[in-house]
This record gives structure tokens, sequence and C-alpha cells, in this order.
């Protein structure tokens, strides 16, 4: 409840006779004395990525003039060297108590984990060392430690978007390794990560738990990617699926995703099953009915016993990250 | 809520269990498999493999250790099917069946019996119409057959499998099957860039 005013709320509660003068009064002397935070202007957070950015950007730009002159080890260094960078910031950002310093550890442990993949490539790329066949799974496997480390330290929205990253990645590069491991089996395998999310998420170990509902929608929204036939009607139950587990959880972004997937998979599946020029028609008359219906069930499904005007209290959906 | 936590690992871990064993099944474990069986002579493949003139029909396979076979065929060779886990082809001009394991590209030939022989398909020519139709023309068909292409599918070469069904490369390396006669439209295969990655690695591999 911190940052918001309660204010509202205790004059309805009072004037319902639910809490009497004194009371209020009290509650309302309670919170105006409670010891806040001293905050940071605004201004600060945004103007700080924009200058990181500048900073970065100018790097960069004069990283590719010289990187071609820089010796093999030089590279490497100058790449493991900004990873070690960014976890060290980070380490000593998520510490801080302000949370927008947290938040800019958060975004460098972020960054860390591409940073630490493309570090590892760049070795193997220089030196070799392993089999080629196995240096793409190498990269992703050290991507995908590192992002579950940085995770269990701090289960934040960032660093579980890394996790879920670097695990999807780890297994398109199995299919290196595994040529037969490509195509439906591939769709199949990230699902599988999806299902796993949205299981963890269910048991609240997934944290933030929004964030993981969220991201285990998207990926088994994906299984219609599985191939043309039955993959996209697949697509499709999934997607009503996802509507129905939204109405469940009450969790919008599981609606929106699931709602984006019926609007991708319908057409596609229609398309499939129709051919000629009768398929965009069907295609676009199925989406809408469709879309009525999931409007129609998300309606029927809010409850109807919450009045309307009562005071809003702005709530987080998401589980604090800092 | 620590039962639900309890149920969410099990879960997972049933998962992650289903996972590893589909991609045994389905990846590792039914190996040695033909993953390619791409025509030559002309176009990408044939030059990138540098055999156009010593491996006009290339059938590749993949083995449990990720290596590649390259085996050279007949170039009038028709793929017939598989029988105890080797590739038959039928080789109409020498009447021979020839027997290949997939594992180690050992070939056996034998005598063809007539009906080896009837109903393999040999391409006379093929070309590609201005609206996507590929057109072929067999000996054994009155007349050409034709094909609606998929997308951005040009067609490089053409072969027969047997089973009236025929194979296309474009000049990528893709492979597409469509069937003769079944007004079956030729779809390019799910898998299609892992097979010219797979023709890359044996070029390599050479």
């Amino acid at each position: 409840m911190q940052g918001h005013d309660v204010t509202p709320l205790i004059e309805r509660w009072r004037d319902a006779g639910l809490i009497d003068a004194g009371q209020a009064d009290s509650i309302l002397a309670f919170e105006a004395d409670r010891p806040t935070a001293p905050s940071t202007p605004r201004w600060i957070e945004p103007v700080s990525y924009l200058g990181a950015a500048l900073v970065i950007v100018a790097l960069m730009l004069f990283g590719f003039e010289v990187w071609g002159r820089i010796p093999g080890w030089g590279r490497i260094g100058i790449s493991y060297g900004a990873t070690i960078v960014l976890l060290v910031v980070g380490a000593v950002l998520t510490a801080a108590t302000q949370p927008p310093a947290r938040r800019g550890g958060q975004l460098a442990w972020f960054l860390a984990v591409p940073a630490a993949a493309a570090s590892t490539a760049l070795l193997f790329n220089e030196y070799g060392g392993i089999s080629s066949r196995w240096e793409a799974l190498a990269v992703a496997l050290v991507a995908a430690i590192l992002a579950g480390v940085l995770w269990a330290t701090v289960r934040t929205t960032l660093q579980q978007v890394a996790l879920a990253g670097s695990l999807v990645a780890t297994v398109y590069a199995l299919s290196d390794p595994l040529p037969l491991l490509s195509g439906w089996l591939v769709i199949v395998c990230v699902v599988g990560v999806g299902v796993i999310w949205l299981l963890l998420s269910w048991g609240g170990l997934m944290e933030p738990v929004t964030t993981g509902w969220t991201l285990g929608a998207l990926l088994v929204a994906l299984v219609g990617f599985g191939g043309d036939d039955w993959w996209p009607i697949t697509g499709v139950i999934v997607a009503l699926a996802l509507v129905w587990l939204s109405t469940r959880i009450e969790l919008r972004s599981v609606l929106v995703v699931g709602v984006l997937a019926l609007l991708v998979w319908i057409p596609t599946a229609v398309t499939d099953l129709f051919s000629g020029t009768v398929a965009v028609p069907i295609a676009i008359l199925v989406t809408g009915v469709v879309t009525l219906g999931v409007v129609i069930a998300a309606v029927r499904a809010t409850p109807k016993d919450a009045p309307a005007d009562v005071p809003a209290v702005a709530t987080d959906e998401q589980t604090p990250d800092a | 809520m620590r039962d639900r936590r309890s149920v969410a690992i099990v879960g997972s871990a049933a998962v992650v269990g289903g996972l590893v064993a589909a991609v045994l099944w389905w990846a590792v474990l039914p190996t040695p498999r033909f993953v390619a069986f791409v025509p030559g002579g002309d176009g990408y493949i044939a030059h990138h493999l540098d055999t156009a003139d010593e491996l006009p029909l290339v059938a590749i396979t993949a083995l449990a250790d990720g290596s590649r076979v390259v085996i050279a065929i007949p170039e009038q060779a028709t793929m017939l099917g598989f029988e105890g886990g080797r590739l038959v082809l039928a080789d109409p001009v020498m009447r021979q069946r020839i027997l290949i394991d997939p594992a180690t590209g050992d070939q056996e030939v034998e005598a063809a019996a007539d009906e080896d022989l009837w109903g393999v398909p040999e391409i006379s020519t093929h070309w590609q119409t201005a609206d996507g139709l590929v057109v072929i023309a067999r000996d054994d068909v009155d007349g050409a057959v034709s094909f609606p292409a998929p997308d951005t599918y040009l067609v490089s070469s053409a072969v027969a499998l047997g089973d009236d069904r025929v194979a296309f490369t474009d000049p990528f390396g893709r492979v597409a099957v469509g069937t003769i006669g079944g007004g079956t439209p030729m779809q390019v295969a799910d898998d299609a860039p892992r097979w010219s990655m797979v023709v890359a690695t044996a070029n390599v591999a050479d």
C-alpha cells in the first residue's frame, strides 16, 4: 500500500459505518506519520538509462573501428571483461536500498547473460577447443547456467526472462549435435519448457509468478509453429485454453497472449483447411466469431458483485520485483 | 500450498522426462536414418558436393553419433523403399536391385526381377511454369503431369522415388516430394533446411 492514498477508502468505510470517526482519524494519522523512504526524483532513472545507453553505443562504435586490429586474446579479454563489469555492477546495484538502483542492477545482470554467451562464442571462434557441432550448445548452456544462478539470486522479471530465453536457445542449439532434432520436435521441446513454466508458476515456484504465467503462456502458444496440417489447429486449442486459464487465475497478460495466439492461429488453420479465395473470408469470419465469443465468455466470467464505485487502489498484479 | 509445490515439481520432472524420452526416441535412437536423397548432375547440390561427375545421385544418412555417410548411387536408380533396415533401389538399366546399409554405406547388388522394375518411373524432363506449376514428363505417363509448387520454390532437379512419388530440389538444396496422379500438392519437407545443412556437412566431411 505504500505510495497509495488510502484516504478515499477510509472515508468510504467511515461513511458506511464500518469504522467510527475516531478510528478513521487514527488510521489516517498513523498512515500520515509512517516514515517513508526518501525518494529520488523520477527523472533520474530514465536519464541514467539514457546516459548509459549513449556510453555503450559510443563504446560499440569505437569498438567496431578497432575490433579488427585487436588480437584474439584481446577481443576475448574485452568481451569477458564487459561481462564481469556487468556482473559486478549488477551485484552492487541489486544490493542497494533504492528501487531504481535495484532495477538498474537487474538490467545489468540481464545484459550479462547474452554478454557471457557472446564471450564464450568468441572464445570458441578464436581458439576452438570443442567440436563445432557442440559449440552452440555449449554457448547456450553457459547462458542458461548463468541466467539460472542470477535468477536464483534475485528472482525478478528480467532474470526470469533471461533464464527462459537461454533455455529456449539451448533447445534450438541441441539440433547441431542432434540433426534429427528439428522441425516439430524442437517446437514440442519449446512448448515443454512453457508447460514447465506454467506448472512452476502454478506451484508458486517460478517467481515472479505473474511473469512465469506470462512466459509460460507465450511459449506454449508457439505450438502452432510445429508445422502444417493439425499444428495450427492445436495452436487454436492451446490459445482457447490460455483464455480459459486467464479467467481462472485472473491475469490479463495471459488473456492477451491467448487472444493474440487466436488471432494468429485461427487464420492459419482456416487457410490450411480451405483453399482458394474462399479461405480469406472464412478465416476473417471465424476469427471474428471466436473473438466475440472470447469477449462474451470473459465478460460472463467476470464477477458481477463488485461495485463499480469502489475507490480505486492501485494494485500491482506483478509480484514485486525488488 | 506445499502440496501444490510438490505437484508442480513432480509434474515438471515428468515433462522433462517426457521430452528427454521424445528426443531419444525421435532424434537419437532410431538411427541410422536416411535424411536426404538428393539428385545430382546439376544445380547447387552437385556443385557444392563437387561430385557432379562421380556422384550423380547421393543418399546421405545420419548416424547416432552425428556423423554422416554419403553414398553414391547410379544416376538411373530409383528408390523402392526399405527392406530390413536397408535402402532398396532399382536400377532399370542394369536390371539390378541395390541394397544399401545406411550405417556403413555398404552396397549389395542382386539381379532384379521384372516386377521390381515395373512401374519405376523415369523422368524424361521437367520444367516449371510461370504460375508455379512443376511439370514433369515420364516415360510411363501419357503426357505430362504437374504439381503446384510451394511458394518461392524453384525446381532445379527432379528424381523419381518410386511409389509414384517424385522428389524435387531447389537451388538451395531444399527437397520437396509430390505424388503423381494423387493430386497431392507438393509440400516442402518440414525439416528441409536441415537437409540442406546435412548436404553442406557432408561436403565438409568429404
